[in-house]
This record gives C-alpha cells, sequence and structure tokens, in this order.
C-alpha cells in the first residue's frame, strides 16, 4: 500500500501566532494499528513519525514538574542563561515533553526550557503530555531524536544516550548500527565499552568537562586510566589548549608513565610539572603549553636534545639569519639543506664567501654528526 | 600447537570442491560454515572487543582469484632484497604484539587459499634456468610458514616443488617448531628453514603461543643437524633496559648451536610500525612499554627508533653476529635505507640482481 502521510496545521493556543505541524502517517498508523492487535512486541511501539496525535498539550504549573527525576536527562550541566533571555523576550516558543509519573511529572525533553521558565519566575509553562503507556525506551529515543535536531551532542551526551539506551534494552549491536555514525563515533565494541564505563562509572567532573571540551577517543581512553586525583589536577590546563595539545599531553603523560614505570599521579608531581602547573600568574593556556612542551621533551630526549644542539652549533658559528638552514626534523635523513636570497652577484657572490669561512669553522663539522656517541 | 585451534570455520562456497579444503575437515574438528560472503565473519566479529584476538581463531577457505606470487611491499627509500611473497595464506594463529599484520591486513581472520594447483602452476617460471640465483621467495611474510603444517601440509608440498629446481630459493619463515616431515629428507639447497628469533624476555612477553627461542634454536638445531640450510630474522630488534646483554645470549647461543656455514642469512630490523599500528597496539596491549620507546615517523611514514639509536642497535647486533658466527655470515638489513647499510654493513646492494648475490648458494 502506498505511505500517505498528511500534513495539519493548527494554531499553537498560546499568547503569541506560534503555528505548528501535526504529521499523520498512515503507513505507520496501519502498521501500528496491527502491532497492538498482535499485542505489540516491538520494542518501539510508535513508528518512525513522531505521533503528536497520541500526545496532550496542557498548561501545567511548574511545580508539579519533578526535576529530581534525570532519567531521560543527557545532559551533566545545563546551562540556559541565552534561552532565559529568548524565552524573556518572546517567551516559550516549543513546549517541553513531560510523562505523568507518581503523581508528578518527568521531564522527557525540555531540560533548558523549564530551569529557564523557572528562573523567569514563570508559574505556569506548556508542555506536551505522552501517553503514560510508552515504554522508557520510547521516550528516551525521543529525547535523543530531539537533541540532535537542534544541536550536536558533546562526548559526555553521546555517552550518557548510549548508557541508557541499553539499560533501557536495546542491544549493543543495535546501538552501534543505529546511533554510531549519527553520533559521529566509529563504529567499534571498544568505543561503545568506553562510552558505556564513562556514563556508568566516570565521575560528574569528568563528565562536565567532557561536556565542554572535545576529545578523540582514544585520547579519553587513556586519560579515563588515570586516577581521579589526576584527573581533575589535568582538566582546566587540558581544557584551555588546543585539540591536537590536549592530545599530546594525555598521550605524552600515558607513554612517559609506561615507559618510566611510575604512575602518572607520581609524574605529575615531578617538581618542574609542579613549578609549571603552580605558576599561578600565568593563564592556563600558558601553563598547559608549557606543561606540553616539557613532556615532550622528557618523552623524546634524544630527538630533543638534537634540536637544541643544532640551535647551539648555529649560534656557535654565528649562522647568518638571511640563510635558513632546512634539516629533517626527525634526523632521519642525513641531507641539509640551505636557503638564501640574493638581487645580483655581488651579493651572492658575499654570501657564499660567508658561508665558506663558517664552514671553515671546526663547529661546522658537528652539523654532520649521525652519531649517538660525541 | 594442536591441529584444532580453530574455534570456526567458513568456508566459501567455491572452495568446496578443493582436496585441501577437503584435507583440512578431516584433519580438524571444528565447526564448519559454508558461506557466500565473508561479510557473515566480519558481522560476526563487528561485536567483539577484540576482532584481531578472536579472528585468530577462525579460518576461512576460499579460493585464491588474484596473483599468488607478489614483490615484497618494501617502504620508498629503502634498500629493497627483492623477496618474493607466496600469498597462499593470510594472517597468523601466533599473536605477537608488535606484528604489523595486525594493521595490514584487511580482515583480521585467517585466510586459506585452497586452489592449490594454481599456486603450483604459478610457481612454475621460478623453476627456470634464467631466474638469477638467490632469489628468494616465501610463505611467511603475510603468515606463518609452518604454524598450520599438521592441517594443510602446504609447506610440504611447496618443498617437494623446489627440491630438486634450480631456480629460485624457497624460505620457510617460521616461529613454529613443526620440521618433523623435513627431519627425513636429505637437504636441498633451495630449501631454507628460518626462524624469527628475539630476545629471550620479549620472545616471553610479547608472543603469545610461540615456542620458546631456545625451542626454536633446538629445532634449526635439528634441521641443521641434517646438512639443512638455516635463516634467521631478528626481527624486530628491540630496544629495552638489558637489549645487549639479552641479545647477546640468544645470538651466543644460536651461533654455538649453529654451524656459521649452514646460514645462508641473517636479517636484522629494529621495531617499526605505521602511524595507525598504535590505535590497534593501545586497544590490544596497552601496558607494553616497548611501543613508547623514542619513535619517530620516516620518511615511509613509519614510526622507528631514532636514528642514531638504530645505527647504535644495529651496529651491536652485527659486531655480536661477527664475533660469535665469524665474517662469513650473509648479514642484510629490512626496510632501511642506504646510510644505514653503508653505516653497518659497508655497502648496499646496488639493485636486486647485487641483492641476490647475498642470498646465492655458497659457489654462485
Amino acid at each position: 500500500m502506498k505511505n500517505k502521510r498528511s500534513v495539519e496545521v493548527r494554531k499553537w493556543p498560546g499568547p503569541d501566532d506560534t503555528f505548528f505541524l501535526f504529521f499523520h502517517d498512515k503507513k505507520s498508523q496501519n502498521n501500528k494499528n496491527r502491532e497492538e492487535r498482535k499485542g505489540g512486541n516491538g520494542l518501539l511501539k510508535t513508528g518512525p513519525l513522531f505521533k503528536m496525535e497520541r500526545m496532550k498539550f496542557r498548561q501545567v504549573s511548574l511545580q508539579e514538574i519533578n526535576l529530581e527525576e534525570k532519567k531521560f536527562c543527557l545532559s551533566p550541566l545545563v546551562e540556559f542563561e541565552s534561552l532565559k533571555a529568548s524565552i524573556g523576550r518572546v517567551g516559550l516558543l516549543v513546549p517541553p515533553l513531560v510523562k505523568p509519573e507518581k503523581e508528578a511529572l518527568i521531564l522527557i525533553t525540555g531540560w533548558r526550557r523549564v530551569l529557564a521558565c523557572k528562573h523567569l519566575s514563570l508559574t505556569t509553562i506548556p508542555v506536551l503530555l505522552v501517553p503514560e503507556d510508552m515504554s522508557d525506551l520510547d521516550l528516551l529515543v525521543r529525547a535523543i531524536e530531539e537533541n540532535l535536531s537542534t544541536r550536536p551532542l558533546s562526548l559526555a551526551e553521546k555517552a550518557e544516550a548510549i548508557y541508557k539506551l541499553n539499560l533501557f534494552g536495546l542491544s549493543p549491536e543495535r546501538i552501534m548500527a543505529d546511533y554510531f555514525s549519527r553520533f559521529a563515533l566509529p563504529r567499534k565494541k571498544e568505543y561503545f565499552l568506553l562510552l558505556i564505563k564513562l556514563a556508568g562509572q566516570g565521575q560528574e567532573k569528568l563528565k562536565k568537562f567532557l561536556h565542554g571540551t572535545e576529545i578523540s577517543l582514544d585520547a579519553l581512553d587513556l586519560f579515563f586510566s588515570f586516577s581521579t586525583l589526576a584527573q581533575e589536577k589535568l582538566m582546566p590546563f587540558l581544557q584551555a589548549v588546543t585539540y591536537s595539545r590536549r592530545r599530546e599531553i594525555i598521550e605524552n603523560l600515558y607513554e612517559i608513565s609506561l615507559r618510566e614505570g611510575r604512575a602518572v599521579d607520581n609524574l605529575l608531581e615531578h617538581p618542574e610539572i609542579k613549578s609549571i602547573l603552580e605558576r599561578n600568574e600565568l593563564s592556563f593556556r600558558s601553563r598547559g603549553e608549557a606543561l606540553s612542551d616539557w613532556l615532550k621533551k622528557r618523552r623524546y630526549p634524544l630527538l630533543t636534545s638534537w634540536e637544541a644542539e643544532i640551535k647551539k652549533i648555529l649560534k656557535e658559528l654565528a649562522w647568518p639569519e638571511e640563510v635558513k638552514l632546512l634539516y629533517d626534523p626527525t634526523f632521519e635523513s642525513p641531507e641539509l639543506e640551505i636557503f638564501f636570497s640574493f638581487r645580483n652577484l655581488p651579493q651572492f657572490l658575499a654570501r657564499l664567501d660567508e658561508l665558506k669561512a663558517i664552514a671553515q669553522k671546526p663547529a661546522f663539522q658537528k652539523l654532520f654528526r649521525r652519531s649517538l656517541e660525541k | 600447537m594442536n591441529n584444532f585451534f580453530f574455534r570456526r570455520i567458513f568456508i566459501q562456497r567455491e572452495a568446496l570442491p578443493y582436496p585441501l579444503t577437503a584435507r583440512i575437515i578431516a584433519r580438524t574438528q571444528a565447526p564448519y560454515e559454508v558461506i557466500n560472503d565473508p561479510m557473515v565473519i566480519k558481522e560476526e566479529l563487528a561485536s567483539s572487543s577484540d576482532p584481531i584476538g578472536e579472528g585468530k581463531r577462525i579460518l576461512y577457505l576460499t579460493v585464491q582469484k588474484g596473483k599468488f606470487v607478489k614483490p615484497c611491499p618494501c617502504s620508498p627509500g629503502v634498500v629493497s632484497c627483492g623477496y618474493l611473497i607466496i600469498n597462499s595464506a593470510l594472517g597468523c594463529p601466533f599473536d605477537c604484539s608488535y606484528c604489523i599484520l595486525q594493521a595490514y591486513l584487511a580482515d583480521p581472520w585467517i585466510t586459506l587459499f585452497v586452489n592449490e594447483e594454481k599456486l603450483e602452476k604459478s610457481l612454475q617460471p621460478l623453476f627456470k634456468d634464467s631466474i638469477p640465483p638467490g632469489l628468494r621467495i616465501g610463505t611467511g611474510e603475510l603468515s606463518d610458514s609452518l604454524a598450520l603444517e599438521t592441517l594443510t601440509d602446504q609447506a610440504h608440498r611447496l618443498s617437494q616443488l623446489f627440491y630438486r629446481s634450480s631456480g629460485a630459493i624457497l624460505e620457510l619463515k617460521t616461529k613454529s617448531i613443526q620440521i618433523e616431515p623435513w627431519l627425513n629428507w636429505p637437504p636441498s639447497p633451495q630449501i631454507v628453514f628460518a626462524w624469527s628469533l628475539n630476545a629471550e624476555s620479549i620472545a616471553r612477553e610479547e608472543e603469545r603461543g610461540v615456542p620458546s627461542v631456545s625451542e626454536r634454536i633446538r629445532a634449526a638445531s635439528l634441521l641443521a643437524q641434517k646438512g639443512y640450510n638455516l635463516g634467521f630474522h631478528f626481527d624486530p630488534l628491540v630496544y629495552f633496559e638489558k637489549w645487549e646483554q639479552e641479545y647477546e645470549q640468544v645470538i651466543r647461543e644460536l651461533l654455538q648451536q649453529i654451524p656459521a656455514r649452514l646460514i645462508r642469512w641473517i636479517s636484522l630490523g629494529c621495531l617499526r610500525y605505521p602511524a595507525d599500528f598504535k590505535k590497534i597496539i593501545f586497544a590490544r596491549f596497552r601496558d607494553r612499554a616497548i611501543f613508547v620507546q623514542e619513535m619517530v615517523p620516516g620518511r615511509d611514514g613509519k614510526f622507528r627508533y631514532f636514528k642514531p639509536l638504530r645505527l647504535k642497535i644495529y651496529s651491536r647486533i652485527y659486531e655480536m653476529i661477527r664475533t660469535y658466527g665469524g665474517e662469513t655470515i650473509p648479514v642484510y638489513l629490512c626496510m632501511e635505507d642506504g646510510e644505514v647499510w653503508e653505516g653497518i654493513i659497508k655497502k648496499k646492494p646496488e639493485g636486486k640482481k647485487d641483492a641476490f648475490h647475498l642470498f646465492a648458494p655458497s659457489g654462485d
């Protein structure tokens, strides 16, 4: 049967002239009826389209809403200041989704909206009341859909969504198949397990950190292996540096700790690290970058010492600033290149004479060092 | 290792009528399933938290439709040894933390190509007199040459082909010790058994399910007593606290037990890996300190020890080989550039023909 969809426009029964659309999906309605006749065994009782016709619009007192019940809340930190200003200007445009439960109403979506309204001292708000028989999984799916349609989810929210989908009965395979690409996550079981662990066992501070800070899953995996103390100590610095520095800091800390056989906590007690992190006169960003540089030096001692040696040699040779000496930054290739510009023959010859004089100095030979032995 | 290592066997429908398929079914007790598409295996492994580890217990029998013989993929900028690879199996049942196949192979399970006749036909050009002496070919690059032998007889069949040929040399490169079938054969200069060796502590900690280094040397020694030609690969050489003592110990043990005249080559290669390999390591072998030494990306994108450190390692190992084995054992470097060759071996092969001279049977 050909699927037929009709759209109905209704006036919003609020103070302004807001309209919204009701979708009627005949095919999914038929499927639903068939499911219901069979006794209904699907996890998701409703079809792919939002069943507005099963929801009831109500004006409710804000006191009726139980904000303690957070089973559909995905965000560890609900920021509503910008929304508060908007509602203050034009009123609440989209009613939150609520479900009657134990003589109260619990929020499915609209945490920011409800909190903003509370702070604006509103007493009643419009809500959409979902049927009591809708399963938690059904409702969570709607909460996720609504969030995804308005903004990208943070890593903490993705973890929470995955954790709750699993908690409410969806299998890991279904979660990975249906949600990972929509969450821009690689479809790998190890990442599923990591995010479940984060939502289930992660400290609130860590979740809030991951709500506001982007981090690769591999770096998160390592970071999660650090002690809570180490995590908390690092958070403000990691938050302040760039994405790639953040990854470098975590990886280098982990790898140094593994190589030196000492815990990350112990490494963070190193006097040089402590002196970097405790320089309160500097911004978190500056200290984060200094930490990153220190770790790089510790992680790659030979490479950094050779880089320093080249700089020292060039200084010793009084190398002209106008001549660039290029070398392989990993010292894999023995080749050196020089680059300089000139405008005429005399300039060119003068530069060659200058370089020839430099080449006569004993320190020049040190540029060709290829062995660890000096 | 026993014959019935595999948890499951998948057989592509097309592979069913081949004798090798029948042999494997008869020899293993693992349940098998006939499939049309290996996607079934992929889906099964998708839910595993360690698809690579799990894949080592799955055998997939299929038909090789591409080329059985291919040149060994060498990195750009490094000195090539002109090796040829027989693509008869992909994947290895041993689980070595440093194994590059974890990143190199597209599928984590072990694939065995059962169309032996096509394989044998594709080897025929290598038996011609015009083949340069010293041209080597082997099954041990994308798999272990002997680990699955009790199931497949493949090395045995290949040995028979190369036995009396005067062309290419067959290298059976392994960490296994399954050498019994050859103990009753007279040796052939066209067949070289080669073992990958490492420092004892590295082998113990990083090579899961693999016979110990001493067992490998013992197996080599049994073949040496029969007069077989042998090769050894110290690859990957790993830099760790006691690297000098431990490598010296194994090199001394090896060269005390195996006469230098029977050693056709020893290869050296420091630990290296492509950039995306680190993700696999972190997922599978997170606590392994060998991967967190000072390694930097080279011109081919692979991570290697800082070059001056590599030069030091190679130089010491080369010195040890010369101390305990004399000056005649051919030593070569794997995936290193001309600078390292010249620094260690003092000369580098200029092209493939020159490289073949290194490996040619004595007298050629």
